[in-house]
């Protein structure tokens, strides 16, 4: 195969315009799947109180 | 150290009735406390879980038998060895571990201490589950490391100045990476919308929990 007259072919060029954008569109998706599914949640926090003894629960009935 | 009240039931939904919630009181107030309760108030001292929420989980994860095994949990609190592991190394790492607590660790897991002793601050994981389903039969080590667990989540889910434990009951029951776990997590609304969109299993925790009749009515 001439690889100089392939790097110049229209096929090529044709075949890069498909697979580049294939990849990237599919990469975004795959990472935002991936994220969303087998990330580690972010909860409405974390836990932030560097003792235990911050707070005491006291339990009222209603 | 600042007070913050909980108004029990959470929910006027229940899953008991009042013949079931009395025999649960007494199943807590005749069995569970006098063969636990020591125990479990000195955890609780230590821990600053109130004792009334320990004895609710102990109830509902294992009612009170501290040979409970599932082929996931084990215990009293129904640990699992990786969850264990995880939640001491996070502790240690979060710079919250008391030191009751590193004591009462030693005396049980001898030189693998030392694997806790070597986190460094805001590690949250060494890549290695070093308790074993023995290590969580024994009901102090056990009611230790789940009490520690249910502190974290006290921390991370009060909001707006209210413990969620709607929320504490879901992630307990099926951890925080389940599709309920963190639908959970994400729940903005009441304890009766979340109960409306997870599964019949985790709305019954909810109830059992701090619903109408549950266990925490039964006994705070």
């Amino acid at each position: 195969m001439d690889f100089a007259k392939f790097k110049n072919s229209k096929a090529l060029k044709i075949g890069l315009a498909i697979a580049i954008p294939t990849v990237l569109v599919g990469a975004y998706f795959g990472y935002k799947f991936i994220k969303k599914n087998y990330g580690t949640p972010k909860g409405k926090g974390e836990v932030t109180a560097e003792s235990k003894h911050q707070n005491k629960i006291v339990f009222t009935k209603s | 150290m600042a007070n913050i009240s909980v108004s029990i039931p959470l929910t006027q939904k229940s899953f008991y009735d009042t013949t079931s919630a009395k025999a649960n009181a007494d199943r807590i107030n005749n069995i569970i406390k006098p063969k636990y309760g020591k125990i479990i108030d000195n955890i609780s001292k230590i821990t600053n879980v109130p004792s009334e929420l320990i004895y609710s989980f102990v109830f509902i994860e294992s009612r009170g038998s501290e040979t409970a095994e599932t082929p996931y949990a084990v215990g009293l609190l129904q640990l699992s060895p990786a969850t264990a592991s995880d939640v001491l190394i996070k502790e240690k790492g979060l710079g919250r571990l008391e030191k009751e607590e590193s004591e009462m660790l030693k005396k049980y897991l001898g030189g693998r201490y030392e694997l806790i002793a070597n986190v460094k601050p805001n590690q949250k994981t060494i890549g290695k589950t070093f308790i074993t389903r023995e290590d969580l039969l024994k009901p102090e080590l056990n009611l230790l490391i789940g009490s520690i667990l249910l502190s974290q989540m006290i921390n991370e889910f009060t909001e707006d100045g209210k413990v969620r434990l709607d929320k504490i009951a879901v992630i307990y029951n099926t951890g925080r990476f389940s599709k309920v776990g963190k639908e959970a997590i994400a729940h903005s609304g009441t304890t009766d919308e979340l109960i409306t969109k997870i599964p019949q299993g985790q709305a019954d925790y909810i109830t059992k929990l701090v619903g109408k009749h549950s266990l925490m009515e039964g006994i705070v």
